[in-house]
Parts: structure tokens; C-alpha cells; sequence
């Protein structure tokens, strides 16, 4: 035994030996392997309604693969259509689908994916206007550093303006200074903001 | 400035060429002169295009100011990128013979077969390393049967690595008494290339290479139940989806409880949430979860 002498090829699995099949059909298949196939392929040449099965699958998918499949064939469709149906599933208590449908709309373009976050910004719950801007501060967009200052500006929670506090620091966004003054204006008693705000103040300061 | 980008014929201005470089020299002590300026406008334009950076303020924006440093990080990489040899990194092949394949086998019957992949393989350093560091350091490498794959994208790397000559550079990590082992001199071949030596054949037949581009789904089927992948300093290549596909890919070619291995400056979260990190000893590796990830 030790170490195996070379052979002429990988062997081919089973699931590479089958013929061409409907991927919108093969994405409800009751193997996993072929459901993460048709995803794939989806993701790659989509036909019309693409979007929409994908999300209905995804709702009721339990293979961690197939999810991970469908996602990122999402975020390769990229359609406003494919941006739609993620919104929802940032909704669910569910945190890993959550971050990672996220994270598919982090990797679409940003003209796709901005037109379906913003509208967030102004949802009631607390958590979306984060995720909405976690989402737009990672989007390279002329209109990115206007966005997250609106929300230090003007949001009501003070966690959501520290998302975006986060979200300058992390893309260096040295022209939004003055909104996080505004930020610190606004919650002058809240030692994390005066902590978060000299953070970025300094790491933009002097260069 | 100027932008960059893969149809420019012209690349970075004189002045912004300039501007990069002594930042670069700056920040990482990396020199690059006027004639490298084709291998670092290349190299921009395609870190450019992965970040969205329509011109090349806004990524040395990101470059001066982002908080992580993963894009100089990235940028770096791909500037050093063809320095391979055996043996680098050596810590993750510690890993390998010192914790994780012992994790590996534990239950397995003697004789059962363990599967091993090098994806983006070049000129074959990283699989005859973990060839050698098998042979040497793992005191259970003859109760299993161990297959090794590599693959390229590359055919002429790839045909390198079958031949296995190297020159005193891709040596240099190497101990004596292994270079002795494992390599042969090559009479007569001190010419403009210097001294070289070439892979005893009978590791040369140990490892099965392959041309594979692993965005390609079809490629890449045949691997399956594998139970360690090294894809080390291959991924800054892709762009983040192309990096997500393809540890979806690795995702699936692994047995339950394999694991990945990464470059240094790579790290799994920030490309995919299928993987478990694990902290060993000598290195932190990505592994499957036992029950393959079922949500």
C-alpha cells in the first residue's frame, strides 16, 4: 500500500453519465446531486421564470449544497427579478440562509442590487434597515457614500447608524466626515458612537 | 487617473504606474520597475474588475483605506504568485501528517483508500510535496491506499509537472538528505538554467495529473470523495463568485469530514459558509461537516 500508482483519468460518477434534462424540472429531483446540477446550470443559462423556481425551491430546500447552489446561481442571474425574490429570505429566522442571501446580493452588480435594498431603509423592522445597509455599503455605486449618510442622518435606531459607520471604515469612504459628525451629533450620550466615529475619523485622518 | 482594464492597450499612465509602485514599495517593501509594468498593469486591471473599481483612484482609495487590508492582501499575492516551490508553506503539510489525516482514517479499515487533490497544482510542487512529506512523516502511510490528484487549468505547467524538473530555486526549501532521496541531477543540464534535477520516477507515477479548469462543472465531476483538497493562492484569481462556485464544487467532491486547505491569506468565511474551520496545531483547515451540511 502507500502511495497509489497514477491511473488514466478521474472516474466519472454516475450523476456526469446522464443526458440532457429540463433543469427547471430537475431542480425538485429527489437527489441532491442533480438539484445542485440544475442550479448550477440555471445560474449559468437561466430561461424565462428561472428566478422564481429557484426561490420556490430554496424555501423548501434542506440540502446546506442545494441552498448554496441556488444562491449563487441568483446572484450570477443577477436580474432585478433574481434581487427580488433574495429580499424575503432576509426576513427569516433562519441565520445562515439569511447572511448568505445577503451575500448574493452583495455580488451582484450594484445597479441590480440597489433598487431592491433601498426600499429597506425604510422598513420598520430594525434588523432589515441593517441588512439593507450591510448590502448597500458593500456596493460600489457613485451614490453609496450618499445612501449610508442619509442613514446616520436620519435613522431613529442607533445601531443601524453604526452599520454604516462600519460600512465607510470598511470601504474607506473618507468624504462622508461630516455625516459622521452628524452621527455623534445626534447620540451624544452613546459611548460607542463617539468610540466608532474616532475609529473612522482617525483611520481616514492624514492620508 | 487613469482606469485600467484588459482591452487597454496602454495600461497605467507613467504617472499612475508611479504612484502604484511607490505605494506598493511603501506598504510591502515590493519594487516593481518600468519593466514590469505589463506583469502589474495585468495584475490591476483584473483586481480592478473583481472589486468593481471603475478607475484607479477609487481602488487605491480602497487599497489606502480599507480597515481589513484584503485587497492590498490580494494584490500582493498576485504579485508574488510565482513563487512556488517545494515545501512552501510547509506548516499546512505538517498539518496533514501530524493531525488531519490521522482524524481521517480514524475507524477506517487498514487497507481503504484515502483521497488527496491538488487543484491548481502548476508545475507540480505541491503534490510531490505532499508526496515526500507523506512517505517521511506519516508513520500509517503504508495501512492506507493513498491516490493523489492534481490538476490544472494549464496544459504546459501541467506538462511540466509530469516531468518533474527543477531548478535550484524550487529546491531551496528542501533538505539535503530529501533532495538526495527523491531527485535526480541531470547530467549535462548546467546551462543557462543553471544546475537541475528531476523527481525519481517512482514519484512521478504516484501522482495521477489532469487538466481541469474547476469553474467547470463538468470538469470537475469525476472528483468526488476526496478527502483533502490544497488549493492554496489559486482563488485570488476569481472573482467573488467564481470563488463561491468553487468552494461549492469543493463542497461537493468531498467526503463527509474532508477537508480544505487554503493559502495563508485565504479564508473560507469569507467565501462560503459550508466549511467548518478547524484550528489545529500547525494550521487552520476547512472541513465538511461529518453529516455533509444538511440545514
Amino acid at each position: 500500500m502507500g502511495l497509489v500508482k497514477k491511473k488514466a483519468a478521474p472516474e466519472v460518477s454516475p450523476a456526469a453519465a446522464g443526458g440532457v434534462r429540463d433543469p427547471l424540472a430537475a431542480l425538485e429531483d429527489a437527489g441532491a446531486a442533480v438539484r445542485r446540477d440544475a442550479a448550477h446550470g440555471l445560474g449559468h443559462s437561466p430561461p424565462p421564470g428561472a428566478e422564481a423556481a429557484l426561490a420556490r425551491r430554496l424555501q423548501a430546500e434542506g440540502d446546506a449544497g442545494v441552498r448554496e447552489a441556488i444562491l449563487t446561481a441568483l446572484a450570477r442571474i443577477a436580474t432585478p427579478a433574481a434581487a427580488a425574490v433574495l429580499v424575503p429570505f432576509l426576513d427569516r429566522e433562519d441565520a445562515a440562509l439569511r447572511n448568505a442571501a445577503l451575500e448574493s446580493l452583495q455580488q451582484m452588480p450594484a445597479e441590480v442590487a440597489a433598487p431592491a435594498l433601498l426600499p429597506l431603509l425604510d422598513h420598520a423592522d430594525t434588523d432589515l434597515r441593517i441588512f439593507a445597509v450591510q448590502g448597500l455599503g458593500s456596493l460600489v455605486h457613485p451614490d453609496r457614500a450618499d445612501w449610508l449618510a442619509r442613514v446616520m442622518e436620519r435613522d431613529r435606531d442607533v445601531n443601524v447608524g453604526l452599520a454604516a459607520v462600519e460600512a465607510l471604515a470598511e470601504a474607506g469612504s473618507p468624504e462622508a466626515l461630516s455625516s459622521l459628525e452628524t452621527l455623534a451629533r445626534r447620540f451624544p450620550d452613546d459611548a460607542f458612537v463617539a468610540f466608532a466615529v474616532d475609529a473612522a475619523r482617525s483611520s481616514f485622518g492624514g492620508r | 487617473m487613469n482606469g485600467v482594464s484588459e482591452t487597454d492597450p496602454q495600461g497605467l499612465s507613467p504617472e499612475d504606474y508611479a504612484t502604484l509602485c511607490g505605494f506598493l514599495r511603501d506598504r510591502t517593501g515590493l519594487s516593481f520597475t518600468e519593466a514590469k509594468r505589463y506583469f502589474v498593469d495585468r495584475r490591476v486591471a483584473a483586481r480592478m474588475q473583481a472589486v468593481g473599481a471603475t478607475d484607479l483612484r477609487a481602488y487605491m482609495n480602497l487599497l489606502r483605506f480599507q480597515a481589513s487590508g484584503e485587497e492590498l492582501q490580494r494584490l500582493v499575492n498576485l504579485m508574488t504568485v510565482n513563487e512556488t516551490y517545494f515545501f512552501r508553506e510547509k506548516y499546512q503539510f505538517d498539518c496533514l501528517v501530524n493531525s488531519a489525516l490521522d482524524e481521517l482514517v480514524r475507524g477506517r479499515p487498514k487497507g481503504s483508500r484515502l483521497r488527496i487533490w491538488s487543484a491548481g497544482c502548476a508545475t507540480g510542487e505541491e503534490p510531490y510535496s505532499i508526496a515526500i512529506m507523506l512517505l517521511e512523516n506519516w508513520s500509517r502511510v503504508d495501512d492506507y491506499e493513498i491516490e493523489l490528484l492534481a490538476s490544472d487549468i494549464d496544459s504546459a505547467v501541467l506538462e511540466r509537472a509530469r516531468e518533474g524538473i527543477y531548478d535550484e530555486r524550487a529546491l531551496q526549501g528542501l533538505p539535503a538528505h530529501l533532495r538526495a532521496k527523491y531527485f535526480q541531477p541531470l547530467r549535462g543540464a548546467a546551462d543557462d538554467w543553471g544546475p537541475r534535477w528531476q523527481i525519481v520516477e517512482d514519484l512521478r507515477d504516484s501522482v495521477d495529473f489532469s487538466l481541469v479548469n474547476l469553474a467547470d462543472p463538468q470538469q470537475v465531476r469525476g472528483f468526488r470523495g476526496i478527502d483533502v483538497i490544497f488549493c492554496r493562492n489559486l482563488l485570488i484569481y476569481f472573482d467573488d463568485l467564481g470563488r463561491r462556485e468553487t468552494a461549492s464544487m469543493f463542497h461537493d467532491a468531498l467526503a463527509p469530514g474532508g477537508f480544505v486547505c487554503l493559502g495563508h491569506s485565504e479564508s473560507m468565511s469569507r467565501m462560503s459558509s459550508l466549511f467548518v474551520p478547524r484550528r489545529f496545531p500547525d494550521a487552520i483547515l476547512y472541513q465538511k461537516p461529518v453529516d455533509g451540511g444538511a440545514a
